[in-house]
C-alpha cells in the first residue's frame, strides 16, 4: 500500500524545473542546453553570418553596438524537453527497517520528485533497478502523467524476485546525453566479485552509472541510509541477527561496542568502494539518514528531509529563491 | 485426567517465565554481521525471569482452569435462584362456626384480626419487593373478593366479612391448593407464594400436598362449651308416608351442662315437652316426640352454649302422604281398605293383573288368577331367591303345603324367578329395573297359611315397591342459595356446632418471607466446557490478528 505523499501539492507547485544552463561536469550550478534555434527567449547577440535569417537581425543593436560594417543577430534560447530517469531500489533491504521502511521514503521521493518534472511539461521514465526487465520501466510525459505515478511504484515495490539482478538493460537507449538520472538506493548490494565469468550486482551498477556521467548525464545518487537507527534498534546484548543477504545463524551474536564498530567500518568500506568506482565528476551524492530514535515519524522525516536538501534544490530551482 | 490439567497449567505458567537468553533482529544490514566471531560457549539459551503477564497468558491459563474446574465439578449443579416477590392469598372462614363466641367475640371477629396481622407481616417481609394479595371467603362456597389487591383493599374488604349460616366444604380448599401446580394466571390476578387460611378447624393432613405455594393454616378455634341440636329425623308410615314420630339427638361438646333441657312447642305455641336432659355417655341425649296433628313445631335447646345455630329447629309436620296408586284390577276391596288415592298419571305404584302389559318405569306389581290350594303332598321347592324382598318373613316348609299355579311363561322382560318348583314352575318374579313383583294372586284375607302367605307376599312387594317412591325430607340444610334458616331449613351442619375440635395450626406468619425459587438444577460442568472453547476461540484469533 503506498502512503499518501507528506507534502502538499501547493508546496510541490512552487517547484519548477529550471535545468537550462549547462555547466561542466563538476561545477556548481544547473544544467542548460545551448542550441541555436526558433525559441520565444532571446540569449544573446553575434555577429552576421551569410545564410541568417535576415528577420532576426537587430538593427538597432547593431547600430548601437555594431561596427559600419557588421550586423548583429539575436540568438534565442533553446527549449527542449528534459528527461529525467528515476530508478529505484526495491530489493528486500529496502523493506525495512519496519518503523519506518526505505522503501516508505523512496516511493515518496520519486513521487514527488515526478510530480514537478511532469508538471513543468518534461519527461520521466521511472525504473525499477532489480529484478526482471519485464514491466519494469515506464515513460510519463507532461501533466497527463501525473496520475500514473503512483500505480507504476505501487507496481515496483509489489514485486517480490526471487533473485535480485541489476537491471540495466532497459536504460540502454534511454540513457541519452542531458539525461538526468536520480537512483535512490540504499546501496546494499553485493560488491565481490565472485569469480572472473561473473560480475556482481554491485560492479555492474558502478560500471554504468561511470559510463553515463562520460555522456554529459547527471547521476544523483541518493543514499537511504537507515543504520543509525539500526544501530540504535539493535542495543547491546545477545541478538540473534536476521536479515536479507545474511545465511540464518543457529547461534546468537554478542553486540557490544566492538562489534558494532567492525559492522560499521564494514559498511563505510563497502559504501566508499562504491563511490570511489562511480565518482566521473557528474555525479552527486546525497545521503539521508535514519534518525536514531525509538520512535520514527516517517511524515515529518520526509518533509524535513526534502525541504533541506540542496542538491535536489538545484535541480528544481524554487520560484521564490 | 485431573492430573493431566494441573500439570499442563504448571508447564503454561513456566514457559510464560521462561525468556530468551538473546533478542531477535531484523535488520536491513544483516549482510555486514556475517563476519562477527560467534559468542562463547556454556550459556543457555533460556533464562528465568517473572511471568509475562500478557493477554494470551491469561487466555490460556483461563482455559486449562476452566477445563480443569469442568472436571471437578462434574457431579455439581447449581439451581436458578429467582428473588421473589410475596403474593399473599387470604382464605377466610365465614361457616356459621365462626360465629361462635370465644374471649367476649366471636371468632369471626378473631378472624378479621389475625387477616389484618397477616397483612402487615407480608408487609414488613416484602419490603421494596413486590407484594400483592387476594382475598377469599369459605365456607360452603369459595367467594373470591379481591384477586389482586393492595394491603388497603383487602383490610377493608375483610372489615366487611360476616359469618354465614353454612356448613365448611373443605374440599373447596383441597382443590384451590391441588391448582395451584398448574397455575393458570389471566388478567391482572395476584401470583401466590403463600395462602393464609384463618379457620376454626384443625389443619388437614393434606396440606403438604402443596409444593409451591407455601401454606399458613392458623387454626383460631379455642374449646368452648356449647350445646345442641345434631339430628332430627321422622320415622314414618312405610306405606302411607305419614309420620309417625321425631327422633331427636342433643350433643354436648365439653362438660355437659346439667340444668339443659329440651322444650318442644307445637302448633300455636303450646309446649308438649319441656324435660331436662339426661346425658347418655356424658354427652348425647336421644329422644323422640309423636306429633299430635300436622303443623309447624320448634324444637329448644336451653342453654345453647358459645354456638347458636344448633339451638333452635323448626320443622313442619305434614298430614302425611297419600299413596298413590294406579289400581286397574277390578276387585278394588283390597285398594280401599288401604286407603290409597287412585292415580292414573304419576302413581307410586301400579297394580296390574297379569293379563295387561306394563309400561313405563312405574313399580309395578302384577297379580295373577293363580289359585293357592293346600294339598296333601308337598310341592317341592326347586329353588328360591334367598335375597329377594319378597321372601322376607316366609316360612318355606309351610309354602310347600301349598300349591300354586304356575305364573305363566315366559316371564316378561325384566323379571328373574323368586320361588320355583320341581317341576320348573315359577311361583313368584320379581324385577328390578323396572321394579316389579309377580305375585301368585292377591291376599286371600284367611288367617290359614294360604292366607297369611299371600298376606305377607303382597305386603312385601309392596313395602318394597314403595320404598323406591320419593320421599320429601323432613328438612333441608341452608345452603349459598338460601343461607337463612326458616321453616324445615336448619343449620345442622355436620361439625359446625363442635366447639372442641382440637386446635390445630400448620406454619407460622413468620413464614411469610420472599423465598428464593427453587429453579432447576443445571450442571456446571457444559458452562464451563463452553467458557474454555470460547476462551481458545479468542485466544486464537488475537493470535491471527
Amino acid at each position: 500500500m503506498l502512503e499518501p505523499l507528506p507534502i502538499s501539492r501547493a508546496l510541490l507547485e512552487n517547484y519548477r524545473i529550471s535545468s537550462r544552463r549547462q555547466k561542466r561536469p563538476g561545477m556548481t550550478g544547473g544544467h542548460q542546453m545551448r542550441r541555436k534555434g526558433q525559441s520565444l527567449e532571446f540569449y544573446d547577440y553575434r555577429p552576421y553570418s551569410p545564410g541568417d535569417d535576415i528577420r532576426h537581425v537587430d538593427w538597432r543593436a547593431s547600430a548601437r553596438h555594431g561596427s559600419a560594417d557588421e550586423l548583429l543577430v539575436r540568438t534565442y534560447v533553446s527549449e527542449e524537453q528534459m528527461t529525467l530517469i528515476i530508478s529505484i531500489d526495491t530489493r528486500e533491504s529496502m523493506h525495512l527497517p519496519l518503523a519506518m521502511p526505505k522503501s516508505r521514503i523512496a516511493a515518496w521521493l520519486a513521487e514527488a520528485i515526478s510530480w514537478i518534472t511532469l508538471r513543468s511539461d518534461d519527461r520521466v521514465i521511472l525504473h525499477r533497478l532489480f529484478g526482471n526487465p519485464g514491466g519494469s520501466i515506464e515513460e510519463l510525459h507532461g501533466s497527463g502523467g501525473i496520475d500514473a505515478i503512483r500505480p507504476i511504484l505501487r507496481r515496483f515495490f509489489s514485486y517480490k524476485a526471487s533473485l535480485d539482478s541489476v537491471n540495466l538493460s532497459v536504460l540502454q537507449r534511454r540513457l541519452k546525453p542531458a539525461v538526468v538520472w536520480l537512483i535512490i538506493s540504499d546501496l546494499y548490494f553485493d560488491m565481490q566479485e565472485e569469480n572472473d565469468s561473473e560480475i556482481s550486482q554491485g560492479i555492474q551498477l558502478t560500471r554504468r552509472i561511470a559510463e553515463a556521467q562520460d555522456g554529459m548525464r547527471w547521476i544523483m545518487l541518493i543514499d537511504t541510509d537507515s543504520w543509525p537507527y539500526e544501530r540504535f534498534f539493535l542495543g547491546h546484548g545477545s541478538r540473534k541477527i536476521e536479515g536479507p543477504d545474511l545465511p540464518p545463524m543457529d547461534h546468537p551474536l554478542e553486540i557490544d561496542v566492538p562489534a558494532l564498530l567492525k559492522v560499521e567500518n564494514r559498511m563505510k568500506q563497502h559504501k566508499q568502494v562504491f563511490r570511489e568506482l562511480t565518482s566521473r565528476g557528474g555525479s552527486d551524492y546525497i545521503l539521508w539518514p535514519w534518525p536514531a530514535e525509538q520512535t520514527l515519524n516517517p511524515p515529518s522525516y520526509f518533509e524535513n528531509q526534502f525541504g533541506k536538501d540542496r542538491v535536489l534544490q538545484r535541480l528544481f530551482m524554487k520560484e521564490n529563491q | 485426567m485431573s492430573a493431566f490439567l494441573i500439570a499442563g497449567i504448571v508447564i503454561l505458567v513456566i514457559l510464560y517465565m521462561t525468556y530468551p537468553r538473546f533478542l531477535r533482529r531484523r535488520l536491513s544490514s544483516a549482510r555486514f554481521f556475517n563476519h562477527l566471531p560467534p559468542p562463547k560457549k556454556g550459556q543457555s539459551r533460556l533464562r528465568w525471569g517473572t511471568i509475562k503477564f500478557t493477554p494470551p497468558f491469561f487466555l490460556q491459563l483461563l482455559m486449562l482452569v476452566s477445563l480443569l474446574a469442568a472436571l471437578l465439578l462434574l457431579e455439581k449443579a447449581f439451581s436458578a435462584q429467582e428473588a421473589k416477590g410475596l403474593g399473599v392469598w387470604i382464605v377466610v372462614d365465614t361457616s356459621a362456626s365462626m360465629s361462635t363466641r370465644q374471649n367476649y367475640e366471636t371468632r369471626m371477629e378473631q378472624a378479621i384480626r389475625s387477616v389484618d396481622q397477616a397483612i402487615s407481616r407480608a408487609q414488613r417481609a416484602a419490603k421494596d419487593k413486590d407484594l400483592c394479595f387476594r382475598l377469599s371467603a369459605l365456607d360452603l362456597e369459595r367467594r373470591d373478593l379481591i384477586t389482586r389487591g393492595d394491603a388497603l383493599a383487602v383490610r377493608q374488604a375483610a372489615a366487611t366479612l360476616k359469618s354465614r349460616p353454612l356448613g365448611t366444604d373443605l374440599g373447596n380448599l383441597h382443590r384451590l391448593i391441588r391448582s395451584f401446580d398448574n397455575p393458570s394466571l389471566e388478567g391482572d390476578i395476584c401470583r401466590v407464594s403463600h395462602l393464609v387460611v384463618i379457620t376454626d378447624m384443625p389443619a388437614p393432613h393434606w396440606l403438604a400436598e402443596s409444593r409451591d405455594v407455601r401454606i399458613v393454616w392458623q387454626d383460631i378455634g379455642q374449646p368452648v362449651e356449647n350445646t345442641g341440636l345434631t339430628d332430627i329425623r321422622a320415622i314414618r308410615n312405610p306405606l302411607s308416608g305419614r309420620i309417625l314420630e321425631i327422633r331427636l339427638e342433643v350433643t354436648a361438646y365439653g362438660v355437659p351442662p346439667t340444668s339443659a333441657r329440651i322444650i318442644i312447642s307445637e302448633p300455636g305455641g303450646n309446649i308438649i315437652k319441656d324435660e331436662p336432659l339426661a346425658w347418655q355417655q356424658n354427652r348425647f341425649w336421644r329422644g323422640v316426640f309423636t306429633p299430635p296433628r300436622p303443623g309447624n313445631y320448634i324444637i329448644k335447646v336451653s342453654p345453647g352454649g358459645a354456638y347458636k345455630y344448633d339451638d333452635l329447629a323448626e320443622i313442619q309436620i305434614s298430614k302425611g302422604q297419600d299413596v298413590r296408586v294406579d289400581w286397574q284390577l277390578r276387585d278394588r276391596s283390597l285398594f280401599n281398605q288401604l286407603g290409597w288415592t287412585q292415580e292414573n298419571v304419576n302413581p307410586q305404584l301400579r297394580v296390574t293383573p297379569a293379563s295387561s302389559t306394563t309400561t313405563g318405569n312405574i313399580p309395578t306389581i302384577i297379580v295373577g288368577n293363580s289359585y293357592l290350594k293346600l294339598r296333601e303332598k308337598q310341592m317341592e321347592i326347586r329353588d328360591f331367591l334367598e335375597t329377594s324382598p319378597l321372601l322376607e318373613d316366609i316360612n318355606l316348609d309351610a309354602v310347600e303345603t301349598i300349591k300354586f299355579s304356575a305364573i305363566s311363561l315366559p316371564l316378561p322382560a325384566g323379571f328373574q324367578p323368586v320361588l320355583r318348583g320341581m317341576t320348573g314352575d315359577v311361583w313368584l318374579a320379581q324385577s328390578f329395573d323396572p321394579a316389579g313383583a309377580i305375585l301368585p294372586c292377591l291376599p286371600t284375607g284367611g288367617s290359614d297359611v294360604i292366607g297369611r302367605f299371600s298376606t305377607t307376599i303382597f305386603f312385601n312387594a309392596v313395602r318394597w315397591l314403595l320404598q323406591k317412591r320419593v320421599v320429601m325430607p323432613l328438612y333441608t340444610l341452608t345452603s349459598p342459595q338460601t343461607p337463612e334458616p326458616g321453616v324445615n331449613r336448619l343449620v345442622l351442619h355436620k361439625d359446625e356446632g363442635n366447639t372442641q375440635s382440637p386446635n390445630r395450626s400448620s406454619g407460622k406468619l413468620s413464614d411469610l418471607k420472599p423465598a428464593a425459587g427453587k429453579g432447576k438444577a443445571t450442571p456446571i460442568w457444559p458452562i464451563l466446557l463452553m467458557a474454555a472453547a470460547l476462551l481458545f476461540l479468542i485466544e486464537r484469533l488475537l493470535a491471527l490478528l
